[in-house]
Formats: structure tokens, sequence, C-alpha cells
């Protein structure tokens, strides 16, 4: 391998990169359209639920109880209402997702000693928003009702009463849940496939397709010359994604960042060779600039997309697809940068996952080689 | 042709229309291309039916044919980019099946399909071109001037290849394929698509 033919071909194919504006766009506007999208758009968060309430009863016991909502990060009490109608309509508008109605005999319960009444309604076409905000509610409602009973107690004169449990979870890695804090890590694995495999996809095919590499063959050129040439140009716009991904992340989403940024920069490194050779071998597979950038779509995208476990946890899958995620290198780098990102660990507990990233480098590199002929048909 | 007498020059021509004697046909010091019974098939098509024939050093080598009749295969067959089917062809002394990569050091081919880079202008194709045959120093912008007064484009260096005319970037090709001066040279249809004046000039 003679370093001045590299070096000839890295730099020829950078200038195709940088005259061909739409590609270098692409490089940049694919990266940060995820990124925005996934990071403010798609969060699977609950916060700030606009709830309607009803309050029938009126009293400082109701206020109390609705206060609790309004105050909590998950609900906020954005109308009143003082019938159904009035109730349905904020719902059917979406200006609420959540009705609680008080009943007018609340208060009068409560004060009894019998079991008081709060009505939910919730709008259930966004399921999995309902879901969480059922639980919040009933959260919100069981410490209340708690808090209620042990005062009752106290004020009937009774011994002093002692909660038997007191549960306290604490939530370690992600403690303030946000989903951001847990998606930006691993799309950073998503837009390393698409930018790699889809811009790779087409160097190949393109020489062939306007008859350049019928003259590029007919030079000594040697195939690991022309492979690494053209690795190299992507490699390095690669990184400078995976850049832009870590800065967007520090300073634009507030994702904390506990481990090493090293060991996260040689890690996506050595993903970026496995995934740029992916699509240097579907271009060289192929001939076909079309049929290319298909192939890589297919292949690296969708199954980094819905089989990493970047959105989805892995653990959360059915069987079968659990045992497919095997074969997506995409699944190691993200339990990488999630661990790098969320855990702070070391290469002492991801040493597995390295080393399946690094095989799967190795091996990309290999096949794209072996499959490069300097011959026509 | 400015570098002179040891660049041979191929318009290759059907060649079953011709008939050489055995004798000229050994591969000796004086024979720049020697090929006997070369043949290609695609599948059951003949494209090239067992072609025999020998160039001498210096000589330059017309190939005249039909469209179809089988010169650009047996132009990619010598320089080492298609495997003939049967048969065997020497050029410069080295066996085009066995040793088509030592082939590709010493000659220059020029397909017949434009084959530059439109997007890189004149400069970066020759500078493409010098780095692949691995010219350095003074040689490398000494070719490089060269190519750029052969091919009339010394004003044009900064230029896109994709404006230029036709026969700019006919000759800016031939310049990059003989950028490191081959002792062999293999042109498919050189002067397709040029004008009359400018093919002249070739
Ligand atoms: N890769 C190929 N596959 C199938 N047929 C081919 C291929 N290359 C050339 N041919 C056929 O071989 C014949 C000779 O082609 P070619 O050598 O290009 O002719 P010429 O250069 O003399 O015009 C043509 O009929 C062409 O269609
Ligand atoms: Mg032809």
């Amino acid at each position: 391998m003679k370093f001045r033919r590299v070096r000839a071909v890295a730099r020829k194919e950078f200038l195709h990169i940088i005259r061909d504006l739409r590609s270098l766009g692409m490089a940049i506007a694919i990266p940060m359209l995820m990124l925005i999208l996934f990071g403010f758009a798609l969060s699977v968060d609950v916060n700030n639920v606009p709830t309607v309430v009803w309050d029938q009863s009126g009293t400082e016991a109701s206020r109390e109880l609705l206060s609790r909502f309004d105050g909590s990060p998950y609900f906020s009490i954005l109308s009143q209402a003082q019938d159904y109608t009035a109730l349905e309509r904020a719902i059917d508008t979406r200006q609420a997702l959540v009705a609680l109605v008080v009943p007018s005999d609340f208060a009068e319960r409560i004060r009894s000693g019998r079991q008081a009444m709060l009505q939910m309604i919730v709008d259930g076409s966004d399921s999995n928003t309902a879901l969480i905000a059922l639980g919040y509610a009933e959260a919100i409602c069981r410490a209340y009702g708690a808090e209620v009973a042990i005062d009752a107690l106290r004020r009937s004169g009774g011994p002093s009463v002692r909660v038997p449990l007191d549960v306290r979870s604490r939530l370690w890695f992600n403690a303030d849940m946000e989903s951001r804090h847990y998606i930006i890590p691993g799309l950073i694995a998503v837009i390393m496939m698409i930018i790699a495999a889809l811009l790779t996809s087409l160097t190949v095919t393109r020489e062939w397709e306007r008859g350049t590499m019928e003259q590029l063959i007919s030079t000594p050129v040697q195939g690991t010359e022309l492979i690494l040439g053209k690795l190299i140009p992507y490699f390095v716009i690669g990184m400078l994604d995976v850049l832009l991904a870590l800065l967007m992340g520090e300073f634009v989403f507030r994702v904390p960042l506990r481990g090493n940024v090293g060991l996260l920069l040689t890690m996506s490194a050595i993903f970026m060779v496995g995934a740029l050779s992916i699509g240097m071998f579907i271009s060289i597979v192929t001939k076909s600039q079309l049929l290319a950038s298909q192939v890589a779509m297919t292949t690296t995208f969708l199954p980094a997309f819905l089989l990493s476990g970047f959105m989805v946890p892995i653990a959360n899958m059915p069987l079968v697809i659990r045992a497919i995620t095997y074969l997506v290198p995409a699944r190691y780098f993200v339990s990488l940068l999630h661990g790098i990102y969320l855990k702070g660990v070391g290469l002492e507990v991801l040493a597995v996952e390295a080393l399946f990233l690094t095989v799967f480098g190795a091996a990309m590199v290999l096949v794209a080689y072996w499959k490069f002929q300097k011959r026509l048909t | 042709m400015p570098c002179g007498g040891h660049v041979m020059v191929a318009r290759f021509l059907s060649a079953n229309d011709f008939l050489f004697s055995k004798s000229a046909m050994v591969d000796t010091p004086e024979n720049a291309v020697v090929v006997c019974d070369l043949e290609k098939r695609f599948g059951a098509f003949v494209a090239v039916n067992r072609v025999s024939f020998s160039v001498r050093r210096g000589e330059i080598f017309g190939f005249l044919g039909p469209n179809g009749a089988g010169k650009s295969t047996t132009i990619r067959m010598l320089c080492g980019i298609l495997r003939p089917t049967s048969g065997s062809g020497m050029v410069g002394g080295l066996d085009i099946r066995t040793q088509s990569e030592e082939i590709k050091a010493r000659i220059g081919y020029m397909s017949q399909k434009f084959s530059l880079y439109q997007d890189l202008t004149v400069e970066e194709n020759i500078d493409f071109y010098s780095g692949i045959y691995r010219l350095s120093g003074e040689e490398r912008r000494k070719r490089k001037e060269w190519v750029l007064g052969m091919a009339g484009l010394s004003e044009h260096r900064k230029r896109l290849t994709s404006v230029l005319s036709g026969g700019w970037k006919q000759r800016l090709a031939l310049g990059c394929a003989i950028v490191h001066q081959p002792p062999i040279v293999f042109l498919d249809e050189p002067t397709s698509g040029v004008d009359p004046l400018s093919r002249r000039r070739f």
C-alpha cells in the first residue's frame, strides 16, 4: 500500500464532497434534524399535562387536593369547568388531556371518615400519556389519602401513629427520568449509521455509473488504497457529526456525560469504520446508485433505528426480536453509549460490547476489500 | 505525439480481418504487444473471436472495425481490466492473465467513454492521476505543465472539467492517461466527438 496513492484518492474524494453541496448538506443537516426532532419533539416524558377541573365541592379539602395536582410537575390545571359539557369540550379540542371532577360530597365524606371519590377522565387516544398520567394521579391521591388518615387518627387522640412502610425509590443513572438523557446518547449511533452508510454507499457506484472506474482500474492503484482513500474523508465527516452530537447533547439538551470522552470517541471511531465499510461494501456489490442507497437504508438505518435499543429498551422486546438484535452492530454501540453517558462506566464493564464492535469493524473492512474487484464485470 | 516514438498508439481493428504469420507472434524484446488466439465471450456471445497479432516497439498500430466488432473489448483485455475467456497475450513482456497489475504500471489507457471527474478542475484531475502514478516533487510539477501545454489548457487549469468542450476534454483525458510517461499507450477511439482540427492534433 502506497501512501501517495491513498492521499491522492482521499483528496479527490474530499473534493467530490465539497463540490456536491447536497451530500455535504445531508451530512450536517440529517444529524441536526434528528437530534432536534428526537431531543425536543419526541419526548416520552409526561410533564405538565393540561388538566381541566370541575370542583363541585369547592371546599378547603378539595382545593388542597387539586393544588397537589397543580403543584406536581406532571399536571397543570389550565381551566375550571362548571359542567360536563365544558369538560368534554376541553378534551375534544385537546385543550386538556385530563379532567378531574371533585364530587360535591367530597369534604363531607372526608370529615365523616367515609371513602371520598375523585373522578378522573383521561384522553385515551394517546394511550401512553394516559397510562403514565393515571399512574401519577394515583400516586398523588394515595399520598393525600394517607395524610388525611394519619391526620384523622392523630386528631382522634389515638396513639402516636407510625407509618409501617415508607418506600423511597431512588433512580440511578437517570435520576430525573428524562427520556432525553436516554435517547440522545443512543441517537448518536443511529446518526452515525445513517450518515456513514448512506454517504459511502454512493462513492463506488458513482464511479461505475460515470465510467471513471474503468479508467481507475486500469491504473496500478490497489483495492486497499482505493477503499482506504475513499473512507478517510467520510470518516472525518462522520467524526465531526459525532462531535456535533456531543456538543448539542451538552449545550442544547443538557445531557450529562458522566464517562470518559476519550473512550466515547474511540468507540465511535471503531463503530464508524464498521459503518463506513458496510456502506462501502454495499457500494461495491450494487453498482447502481439508486439501488445502493435503498439497500443502505434498509440494511443499516432500519435495524439501527428499531433494533438497537436506542428508543425502546431491548429488554422490553419479544424474545425472537431480542435474539435478532444481537446481529445489529448498533446495539452494542448503543449500550456502550448508554454505559458511558449515563453510568459513567469504562471498559472494565463494557469490554464485551467494545470487542463486538471491534470485530464488526474489522470484519466489514475485510468484506469490503474482498468484494472489490479491479476488473470489469 | 510530443512524447515521441516509444509510444504505441493502438486504434484497433477487428482482428479477424488480419492474418499474421505465426513467426511474428513471438514475444521478443522488439514486440510491445503479442496476442495469440485471444477470445472473449459474454455468456454465449462471442465479442472477440480468437484474435492474433503483434505490435513492435515504437510502432503505431491501428485497429479498425465497425461498432461492436470487439475493439474495445480487446483493448480492455490488454489493459488487464477484463479477463480473457481463452488465448494469451503479452504486453511489454508481461502476461495479461497473471501479471495484469504489473502491466497497469507500464501502460496508459484512455477509455472510449470520457472518464475524468467532471466535478474536479483540470488541475485537480491531473494531480489525482499523478498521485495515483506516484509522481512526486519536480517531476510531478513538470509533467503537469507538460499535460496542460499539450492539451492547450494552461490558461484554464482552474476551470471545472464539466465546462470544457469535447476536444479539450479528450486531450485532458489523454494527458492524464500518459502523465506517467508509459512506454505503451492504448487509446480507444481517442478522436470520436472531436472536431477535425483537434483530431489533427492527436
Ligand atoms: N460487458 C459486456 N457484456 C456483454 N456484452 C458485451 C460487454 N462488453 C461488450 N459487449 C459486446 O461485445 C461486442 C463488442 O463490443 P466492443 O468491444 O465495445 O466493440 P467495439 O469497441 O468494436 O465497438 C458488442 O456487441 C458488445 O455489445
Ligand atoms: Mg469501442
